[in-house]
Parts: C-alpha cells; structure tokens; sequence
C-alpha cells in the first residue's frame, strides 16, 4: 500500500500590496521566509540607492519565526521592479568581489611576501 | 545610480588562516559576507550517534555531543545532497559518511581519538581533520573500559548548529585613517615623542634614528586610543587648539580575519560563502519574477 507524503508547496516570498482607492503598484510589503539580516541589510542598502526609492525598510517581526518583511515605496515605477534591480546589482556585487578575491589570491600567491601585513 | 566598484587584497595565507582587506563597498555587504561564513557555509559533521557499548567515564549523549563537534575534511560537501531531501531510502553515499568505532582498552589505559573512527560508508575524504597528525581526544579509557558505536555524518549549516560552522573565528573591523600633526611633534622633546610612540600596544608608530615619528603600520590599529589620549596628557589644559594625531575609522574599509577548523582550506571558505550569498539573492530574485 502506497504511504501518501503531503508536499507542501510552500512560497518563499509573498508580495502584499496595499488595499484601498489610493493603492499603486508603486507601493508593496513583501514577506520573505527563511532569510534574515544578511540580506535584509544589503537589499535596504541597495534600495536606498536608487533614486527612484521613496521608502524602503525590512524589519524581523520576531526572532523565532523565519520570516523578514521588505517595505519598498517607489516615486516612479513598481516596487516589485525596484526590487529586482536591487537584488540584481547586488548579485553583480557579489560576482564582482568573488572574482577580484580569485584574482587577488592569484596575485598572492606568486608574491606573497609583497602584500602580507605582519 | 553610482556603483562603487568593491576591491579586495589578501595580506595574509596559510594553511588554517586568511586575512584580507575588502574595500570601496558597505558594511551590510561586508556584514553579510560574514553572516554567512559563520552560518551558511555548509560542510559535514557527525549528526546521528548509535552507541551499543559504553563502560566509559562519560555518558552517551555527552559522548555523542563531542562526535558531533569533530570537524570533518569537507571540501565536497557542497557537492552533497541533504539528507531530508536525498532521493534515497534513509542514508545513502550522496548524502552522508558513516562511521564505526570500537575500542577496548585491554592492554591498559588508552585515549580515545578521532583517529579510531573507521570509515565505512561515504567519500573517501570525509575523514576527521589532522587525523595523525595531532588527532582529537574523545574519552579516555580505564583498563577494560570499551566503546562502541555507528555514527553517520550530514551535511549542514552553523545556523542549524555550530558544529556544521567551518571557522574557529572570523572577525571583520574597519580599517584605520591615521594622521600625525607633524608641527605639533616636532615641538615635542624626543622623550616626549618616544613616549608618544610606546603609548601604542601594537607598534603603529616608528620612531626612527632621526627622532621623527611616522604611522608605519596603521592595519595594526585596535582604535584604542592609547596615543590620543597620551596627547592630551601632553597638553592637558589644551593650550594648543589641535590635537597630535587624528584617529578615525574608515567606513568602507574592512579587514577581515578567518581562521579555519581545518575542515575546508580558508581561503575556499570566502568563495562558498560568496557563491552561497549569490545563490540567496537569485533564489529570492526567482520569486519576484514570478510576481
């Protein structure tokens, strides 16, 4: 007989747009599961930098739950947009410092009495 | 938007040990890079513990607690499935090591290390860190005391439990901005500029042959403070309007320090961490291009 295992199809992010006659696509809250401050931090970061960003925070609700909420407000175009771009560029920040540390390990390694610091 | 372009330059390589200095990008970034060596990294480590013999002086779960905390070579554990989601029935090679352990201290007192666990299933590399070379103590045996047991090692990340963390330490300052008022030093008596340079615990300043003082290694700076505050002893009623030395941190300037268990090479540990921070972001990314 067959055991039946429930898969749940559980979602990562959820995008909760405002309610209301005044609601835009320019305004949203996302809640993202399983990630914390070490994206949190980065994707605000990233999000202040645009111009295009009115608002832009993440908070924890609790601890012990793991979920992170993301509050974009933009001045022009979709937050849902703005948020792509900010996770795209830090992605590229990511790829940028990976291959410079490859590179700089290169270069380490042929002098290293050159760079150390001791 | 301006994109600072991020730069990074290792000072220092060893076996257990990096050092390196990334610069020209924010501290969430850096901050980030760390969280996830700390908890993201995955390597292997003991995870399930069957104990059929133990006339030994410590108790099972404590025994079973310390097989956990044994690092394990693990450069190809990123390679390695998780168990939960492992095709397989249970445990399998793409999955998990198993280990088997048995010692009986017949011929007299006797440790018991990390070296007497005997592979019996899994990669060939998964084997515990330093193995003869200065193997790690488990218990220690009285005459005629034996231990056995199977033990089976996971994948896993630090923020599941420490034991899956692949660094001793990591630590992350700022960089230092140090600059001497040179004037002002050269109105101090050589005693007074020597004592200005012994004021630092870990040799910033060099007083040279010709009694003039210059930074030589501002990387050493803990922002003690130790020679601003000789300064002001020097001229506590502040009758001279600048200080000798303007000590600032630098805040896009970060010097980090990573010293390995032994269980991925230190400098891989940097470059899983930055592909696991990637693999974040895209996984994030996915979903909002679903909407």
């Amino acid at each position: 007989m067959a055991e039946e295992i429930a898969v749940e199809e559980e979602q990562k992010i959820e995008m909760v747009a405002d309610h209301g006659p005044n609601a835009t696509e320019r305004e949203a809250t996302f809640i993202i599961r399983d990630e914390d401050h070490t994206i949190g931090g980065p994707l605000r970061y990233m999000l202040h930098k645009n111009p295009a960003t009115d608002f832009a925070g993440y908070t924890i609700p609790h601890p012990s739950q793991p979920k992170m909420e993301l509050r974009i407000q933009t001045t022009r175009g979709s937050a849902a947009g703005v948020f792509q771009e900010s996770l795209d560029r830090l992605h590229e920040v990511g790829e940028h410092i990976l291959h410079t540390f490859i590179a700089t390990m290169d270069e380490f390694e042929s002098q290293p009495d050159l760079m150390a610091d001791d | 938007m301006q994109q600072r372009s991020p730069n990074v330059k290792i000072t220092k390589l060893t076996e257990h040990i990096v050092k390196f200095v990334l610069r020209d990008t924010d501290p969430s970034v850096a901050n980030a890079l760390r969280r996830v060596i700390i908890s993201e990294v995955p390597t292997m480590a003991i995870d399930v513990v069957e104990i059929e013999k133990n006339s030994s002086p410590l108790h099972d779960e404590l025994i079973a607690h310390r097989l956990g905390l044994i690092p394990l070579r693990s450069e190809t554990a990123h390679r390695k499935s998780y168990t939960r989601f492992c095709t397989c029935d249970g445990y399998c090679e793409q999955c998990a090591v198993e280990y088997h352990l048995y010692v009986k201290a017949t011929d007299g007192p006797r440790d018991v290390t990390s070296r007497d666990l005997q592979k019996v299933m899994g990669d060939d590399a998964v084997m515990p860190v330093d193995n003869s070379q200065d193997p790690i103590l488990i218990v220690k045996l009285a005459t005629n005391q034996e231990l056995k047991l199977k033990c089976v090692a996971k994948k896993g990340i630090g923020k599941e439990h420490a034991k899956w963390n692949p660094v001793e330490v990591v630590s992350m300052r700022y960089g230092a901005n140090i600059k001497l008022n040179q004037p002002a030093i050269e109105d101090l008596t050589p005693e007074r500029r020597a004592e200005f340079v012994g004021s630092c615990p870990v040799d910033v300043y060099t007083l040279d042959p010709t009694d003039k003082v210059s930074v030589t290694k501002p990387q050493k700076c803990m922002f003690c403070n130790e020679c601003v505050k000789k300064a002001e002893y020097f001229d506590p009623d502040n009758k001279d309007l600048t200080p000798l030395v303007w000590v600032s941190q630098k805040q896009d300037e970060f010097h980090f320090r990573l010293e390995s268990t032994g269980a991925i090479p230190p400098e891989d540990i940097v470059m899983r961490a930055l592909e696991v921070l990637m693999q974040k972001l895209g996984d994030v990314s996915e979903f909002v291009a679903r909407g």
